[in-house]
């Protein structure tokens, strides 16, 4: 069962992103307060904030780590246009002896007219290679070329996707089968324009990115999308934050002739898609290996996802944001648990009143006593926005698709010998 | 507020200074208190808000009847003065309880009644000079439609107006008195919807005008500014940024800048019903809440947007949110002044919800399992707990994967069964698959185990190690015997076939040792000891030798935790009979498969089949694929085992199960295998560790392998597990001489 305590943040607005390093062991945090915060894990456990300090100014969408072997580095994309790569600076200041490490921009990446809108590292296994996407609608695939001069960055790569971006998420795998492949998400509302999420793959002969697949059936704004940890399987998953959550196979259909230069052709199976958010979902991620993914959507809560062995997803667990556990309808707590099949079990427990979670419950903040935006111009010059009709809302018929897997032959289960 | 109360369609105002308190204004005007549920438990009348919430009716007024509008005196005292806006014009002060305060009594039914009836809209108060109320009218002629009252005037407020005051036939005590000459009288010969005082100067007034939005300044009533636009509804200042407005026109919302007043700066996305409500959040910058009619939704705009160069253009980028607080449609909804992001919604039967938005949460998995999440400004971190209750249920594979590699999975070579103790002990396919390791290794190792069998079986090698699918297909030389229950002596009629390959597959399934000797009896022994009868009598019978299998059954029955329908069995075994036109066959055969032991259900299925048709023991799932396998071994004949094996390996390739190693042994199929048991469990620990048995043969050069051997080193890298890294390349380099020593792959 999964037990949430709370870590007194001391961001002075919204959190954007939470992301971990490699290792687990260290975590940066974003916020609307424009400032990017280093999370250390002691021994025992406990996250201390190691740095912070102002990385933009606007509000800090997403913040991700580098491979450490690259070094510490950090990479922060903002409202005001820009991306940051930032690294730790190894020193014997005091800085070290009050348990604060210190942080220095290494580049600022000013390619984007528009807010730039998620950044992602590519996988080690390609270099260090960074890639940005921003609200007009580019991708843009930035290189180190010498990993030790963090501060020269190139443009490899600009990739329209002509749809307002929202996300990123670059295919882990490390197979020499499968090339350099990346999902963009866009939250555009305009459901006419057809697919959200569009695949773009590497071809080595051409040395550009082209387009492999859109997934025609995401026709709502997307928030956020994650490809699964690949860890040497045969297929490809993704998983969608839209109106729904979605979990996506991509099976790369085997190529006619070695020598074929097209994109991979994909065959797209839709394995999950559930609306127990009832609302928007915005985040999605996946475990390490890509067992369990959990979700969070404008309905305040935190859900976990299992596949079962035969390839059937189910929720595994609630949570609300705060940490609490949800009412059921059968007004029992419904426990947070990676194992199926458990929540019936906690649940049971509770009723017996030996329920072992401890669960936190935030203080309501104090009122804001000002404004932070006080000393700032309120928007500039705003452009009256011409008005796409939500009516199209009541035209969309989609497919409501509940999956369920092939099924297998039943085989045994118990073996001695 | 602008909504008529007369469809009795309730709306929400919360106390502007208790934050526990808040009106419900339909027909008449009833007073709440909202307090946790935890301290009014079980008290009369408490209406349930919330999980955590319930409210208390204080006081119901309904001596103002054709409410059009209402609104909070905005000043700490007196407490509970409310300002009602009524159908024919008049604004009446009330109150909602007993007040002692004798301003409050002062004030109480006083009216300010305008030159025309005409409907009152909206009423505001002046937050800096708490006596000025600001009342918006319908159109009258060339009437002005504005009118600024001053509550604390007289009846006669200039001594040059003759008293007009006029009393009212009243039945109260209480006389109220009229005021009819406003302080000051705006918006000549038009219609006023909406209205709201600027924060940033008392003296200035924003009207919703009939087809404009208009500012007043009171300092010179003859001028104002403004500009012509049909989103002259429900005007509001943004509590956070003075100079930003929002008004609405049918299901369109207009964002206004007071500096540049010439446009909107920025209109919503359009709505397919018409707006009833929208309203800032007091408690957040930038969120705008709005509301449709016959809805259950409030949408939510949270306005991000960054300072940037003068005179550079951008957009704010706006984050589009829809809650849903509760399952009926929504009449009205009032933010809490100071609970973050908290709000009251009232449904038309006005049935109310607390309602708390919850910030859109980010989350992340770590390489260890744990998740954090960030809600609001807060961090949460969560990570799975194991509880006594929860020990049965099956963890996910990166947490078995983590302690499998801190328990050395994987490394016993010498006894390589042994592996799956290692790996829990649990999991009866990772059993099957190190067992079936453990007796092709002999094999394939030679210069592990040099006994003389062992000599004898070199040339074997690599068909043991390719697996029983192909040891079968090479076999020649097959014999059959014909024959019978031991305790008879006459031939029977169950064929057996020999030959040295299925002694070989025999060997593999476990079923007898190496070495010439091929008496099942040790295994038998070993199944007694685990406890295993309902397998070991079938074994035996399998081998025709239904005394032992009875003997077992009786044992199993006698032992410590045994079961005494054991004995049921074995006496169903001893009335065996050849007959075949017998009551018993007749009766085994269609009550065998009520039996809930698999292996009880394949004996008796053996023991009532016609020679040569076993499918009742062959595709008995629940029979381990090895005694399935074994049994085949014995009865089938080559064309029929080869058939059988074949379709066996199939399904177990299809399905990823491990327990068909045994039949495609490290070959390009167990790759297969292993590739669908990765897809379907992502365990490529054991993959790793299994193809490296293979080694050095062409299946660890697969590059499917490879990928599976990379991916489990960077897992122990991500685990930051160095030691087990190195011993794993230590072993790999051990078993694979050609593995490159790579100190950091592909990095």
């Amino acid at each position: 069962m999964f037990v949430a305590r709370s870590i007194a943040a001391d961001h002075k607005d919204l959190i954007h992103d939470v992301s971990y390093d490699f290792h687990g062991r260290r975590m940066a945090t974003c916020s609307s307060d424009q400032s990017v915060k280093v999370w250390d894990k002691s021994e025992s456990g406990e996250w201390h904030c190691t740095a912070s300090w102002k990385t933009h100014s606007g509000s800090v969408w997403r913040v991700t780590w580098a491979h450490p072997e690259f070094g510490q580095v950090l990479a922060s994309c903002s409202f005001d246009r820009t991306a940051a790569v930032w690294e730790e600076i190894v020193g014997e200041s005091n800085d070290k002896q009050r348990g604060q490490s210190h942080w220095i921009k290494r580049t600022t990446l000013v390619d984007s007219r528009t807010s730039v809108t998620d950044v992602k590292f590519a996988p080690k296994h390609m270099g260090l290679m960074l890639t940005t996407c921003s609200a007009d609608g580019v991708v843009r695939i930035y290189e180190a070329p010498d990993v030790m001069n963090l501060s020269q960055w190139s443009l490899q790569h600009e990739i329209s996707s002509k749809l307002s971006c929202s996300c990123i998420s670059w295919n882990p795998s490390s197979s020499r089968a499968h090339p350099p492949m990346i999902a963009v998400g866009s939250d555009d509302s305009c459901v006419t324009y057809g697919g959200k999420v569009q695949i773009y793959e590497y071809n080595e002969n051409t040395r550009k990115y082209a387009k492999a697949e859109t997934l025609m059936t995401v026709t709502d704004p997307v928030h956020d999308l994650a490809f699964a940890p690949n860890l040497g399987r045969s297929f490809h998953v993704l998983a969608v934050a839209t109106k729904d959550v979605r979990i996506f196979k991509l099976m790369p259909m085997r190529k006619e002739t070695a020598t074929s230069s097209g994109p991979t052709k994909f065959e797209v199976q839709i394995m999950a898609q559930f609306d127990h958010h009832n609302s928007q979902v915005w985040r999605v991620s996946w475990n390490i290996t890509s067992t369990l993914l959990a979700s969070s959507g404008d309905d305040g809560c935190v859900r976990l996802w299992k596949a079962n062995y035969m390839d059937n997803w189910k929720c595994t667990g609630i949570l609300k944001g705060d940490g609490s556990p949800v009412i059921g309808s059968s007004g029992q707590p419904v426990a947070l648990s990676a194992a199926g099949g458990s929540s019936a079990l906690a649940s049971q427990n509770a009723l017996n009143g030996v329920m072992a979670g401890r669960y936190f419950f935030p203080p309501l903040d104090p009122p804001w006593a000002g404004s932070r935006y006080a000393h700032l111009l309120p928007p500039p010059s705003l452009i009256e926005q011409t008005c796409e009709s939500e009516s199209s809302r009541s035209q969309q018929t989609l497919l409501r698709r509940r999956f369920s897997g092939p099924a297998l032959h039943s085989l045994p289960e118990k073996e001695g010998v | 507020c602008s909504l008529g109360y007369g469809g009795s369609k309730p709306d929400i105002l919360w106390s502007p200074h208790h934050v526990d308190r808040y009106v419900i204004c339909d027909s008449e005007l009833s007073l709440y208190r909202i307090e946790s549920l935890g301290s009014t438990e079980a008290k009369a009348g408490v209406i349930q808000l919330s999980e955590e919430t319930a409210a208390t009716l204080l006081a119901i007024n309904s001596d103002t009847p054709y409410m059009k509008c209402v609104a909070w005196y905005p000043k700490h005292e007196p407490e509970c003065l409310l300002a009602v806006g009524q159908a024919n014009g008049r604004v009446v002060l009330t109150s909602l309880g007993q007040s002692h305060n004798s301003k409050c009594k002062e004030l109480m039914g006083k009216e300010f009644v305008p030159k025309h009836a005409r409907q009152c809209n909206t009423l505001s108060w002046n937050p800096a000079d708490s006596n000025w109320l600001a009342a918006g009218l319908d159109k009258h002629r060339a009437d002005f439609s504005v009118l600024i009252w001053d509550i604390s005037s007289k009846y006669a407020p200039e001594a040059t107006v003759p008293p007009e005051k006029i009393r009212l036939p009243s039945g109260d005590a209480d006389v109220g008195t009229v005021v009819t000459k406003p302080l000051y009288e705006l918006g000549q010969n038009d219609a006023c919807l909406s209205l709201c005082w600027l924060p940033r100067d008392q003296k200035l007034l924003l009207a919703g005008m009939h087809r404009n939005l208009a500012i007043f300044d009171l300092r010179n009533t003859s001028q104002k500014m403004f500009v012509n636009t049909k989103a002259i509804q429900g005007v509001t200042v943004d509590p956070f940024f003075h100079d930003r407005v929002a008004s609405f026109f049918e299901g369109q919302v207009a964002i206004w800048d007071l500096r540049k007043f010439e446009k909107p700066v920025l209109t919503l996305s359009e709505q397919p019903k018409p707006l009833t409500k929208v309203a800032w959040c007091p408690t957040r910058a930038g969120l705008l809440a709005t509301l449709t009619r016959d809805s259950n939704v409030v949408r939510l705009y949270d306005m991000q947007h960054a300072p940037t160069p003068i005179g550079d253009e951008t957009e704010p980028t706006i984050i589009e949110r829809s809650v849903q607080p509760c399952e009926s449609f929504i009449s009205s909804f009032a933010w809490h002044p100071s609970a973050q992001n908290r709000m009251v919604v009232v449904s038309p039967n006005r049935a109310m919800t607390d309602f708390t938005v919850f910030e859109r949460i980010s989350l992340a998995w770590s390489s260890t399992s744990s998740l954090m999440w960030a809600c609001g400004r807060h961090l949460y971190d969560c990570a799975e707990e194991r509880t006594g209750s929860e020990a049965a249920v099956e963890s996910d594979i990166a947490t078995k994967m983590r302690a499998r590699a801190q328990s050395r999975y994987g490394h016993d070579t010498v006894q390589v069964w042994r592996n799956y103790v290692l790996a829990g002990g649990d999991d009866p396919q990772l059993k099957s698959l190190w067992y079936t390791l453990h007796y092709i290794l002999p094999f394939q190792c030679p210069y592990l185990t040099l006994d003389q069998e062992q000599k004898q079986q070199g040339n074997k090698q690599t068909v043991v190690y390719s697996g029983i699918k192909n040891i079968v297909k090479s076999s020649s030389g097959t014999t059959e015997s014909r024959r019978s229950w031991s305790d008879s002596d006459r031939q029977g009629d169950v064929v057996r076939y020999h030959s040295e390959e299925r002694s070989l597959a025999l060997r593999l399934c476990g079923w007898i040792g190496r070495g010439p000797d091929v008496d099942v009896e040790p295994f038998l022994r070993s199944l007694e000891q685990e406890g295993e009868w309902e397998r070991a009598a079938a074994v035996a019978l399998f081998n025709l030798d239904i005394r032992r299998a009875i003997q077992i059954l009786n044992k199993g029955a006698s032992s410590e935790k045994g079961d005494l329908n054991l004995n049921v069995v074995a006496m169903a075994l001893s009335g065996h009979t050849d007959e075949k036109s017998s009551l018993w066959r007749e009766m085994c055969s269609s009550l065998r498969l009520q039996l809930r032991s698999p292996y009880l259900r394949a004996s008796f299925a053996f023991l009532t089949s016609e020679p040569g048709a076993y499918d009742g023991v062959l595709y008995e799932s629940r029979v381990a694929v090895r005694d399935r396998v074994a049994f085949a071994c014995m009865f089938l004949s080559d064309t029929q085992l080869s058939r059988y094996i074949d379709k066996l390996t199939n399904e177990m390739k299809e399905a990823g199960n491990l327990e068909g190693i045994l039949l495609t042994g490290l070959t390009k199929d167990g790759v297969d295998l292993m590739e669908s048991y990765v897809d379907r469990t992502g365990d490529v620990q054991t993959a790793s560790f299994c193809m490296l048995k293979g080694s050095p043969g062409e299946v660890v050069k697969d590059p499917r392998v490879q990928c599976w051997i990379e991916n489990y080193r960077n897992l122990l890298d991500a685990w930051r597990f160095w030691h087990k890294r190195a011993e794993f390349d230590i072993h790999r380099s051990k078993l694979d001489p050609s593995s490159k020593p790579l100190a950091q792959a592909r990095s």
